[in-house]
């Protein structure tokens, strides 16, 4: 699979070497054991294959309504908990009391999507952020 | 069989010949998301996703070009949208993250990933600088090359590779000091 070109010691230029990119990136070699993508991928073909269309369970109406409400949260997200944080800001106890939590999985229209959470000044609001997938 | 007659096989209908192209490309695709996306299981997610895109858009490739700069085409373009994805997010999260620890999933991962695998010099590197360097250091690719999986010009192809090398050498010159 590698194929080599150049064998220069660059790096009286300022260039790193080939030796010194070989080193730095990370090899097919350093990951052998990364998982085998046929079992998923031909799920996703039968699932294609067996009629059923791959379609939203929500209406255009309703994807409105959700999409304009989503807006709303993410401006009231963006312009009031940082208005009212700076406002009643928390003691540092407070603060540290956070339960922290995970999300392991999260699907948005049966398709894996992911998650991010962050957490406010309020120990007992964390928001959680889900983003489909590319 | 080369890529082409498994590319026409799978155009014939013949899934499971998609299987020989998964195969051949499975360790190298795992190896140019990694270095791109610098998490190991976000890696695979992209490289499951990638191979699915590729299936559906095989009837685009065209037979008289390399199946494999194609599909690393496809894969690297997938993968900087992720990171564009993540750079605009965490931009947002920024907003409101204090100095309690607050540990995403993603983050919990890289940090086990880091265990493992080393990113040092590729962190500061920008995700094409990243894909350039990888696709020159690890598969040979000269700079023309490098420009058809990136979709650009071999000119900025090369300026991407100038600059992760240079940058890579100061990371290192730096980590030798630093030793003695």
């Amino acid at each position: 699979m590698r194929r080599t070109r150049h064998s220069g010691d660059e790096n009286e230029n300022g260039l790193a070497t080939l030796e010194e990119a070989r080193r730095a990136t990370i090899s097919a070699d350093q990951l052998n054991d990364a998982g085998d993508f046929w079992p998923g991928f031909a799920a996703a073909v039968r699932e294609e294959r067996g009629g059923r269309p791959v379609r939203s369970a929500v209406r255009p109406a309703w994807r409105l309504a959700l999409g304009t409400a989503g807006i709303l949260a993410i401006v009231g997200i963006v312009v009031l908990v940082p208005m009212l944080s700076r406002r009643h800001p928390l003691p540092a106890a407070h603060v540290e009391s956070q339960l922290p939590f995970r999300v392991d999985s999260v699907t948005i229209e049966e398709k894996p999507a992911q998650a991010f959470i962050f957490h406010t000044q309020d120990p007992d609001i964390s928001y959680v952020w889900v983003e489909r997938q590319l | 069989m080369t890529d082409s007659e498994l590319v026409r096989e799978c155009l014939e209908g013949r899934t499971d010949s998609f299987r020989g192209l998964m195969d051949r490309y499975h360790d190298p695709a795992m190896a140019i998301a990694v270095n791109i996306l610098m998490n190991r299981e976000d890696a695979e997610d992209a490289c499951q996703d990638a191979f699915l895109k590729a299936y559906r858009k095989l009837n685009t490739f065209d037979a008289g070009r390399s199946y494999k700069n194609w599909f690393y085409a496809l894969l690297s373009n997938h993968c900087l949208d992720l990171v564009r994805k993540r750079t605009r997010f965490k931009g947002f999260l920024g907003r409101f993250r204090h100095e309690a620890p607050g540990v995403s999933p993603a983050e919990d991962r890289a940090g086990r990933n880091a265990e493992r695998l080393d990113f040092r010099y590729l962190r500061p590197l920008a995700p094409k600088e990243r894909t350039a360097l990888y696709l020159w250091a690890q598969e040979g690719y000269s700079a023309a090359e490098i420009a058809a999986v990136l979709g650009c010009s071999p000119n900025t192809a090369a300026v991407h590779l100038h600059r992760a090398r240079v940058k890579l050498r100061k990371l290192m010159k730096e980590a030798n000091d630093a030793k003695n």
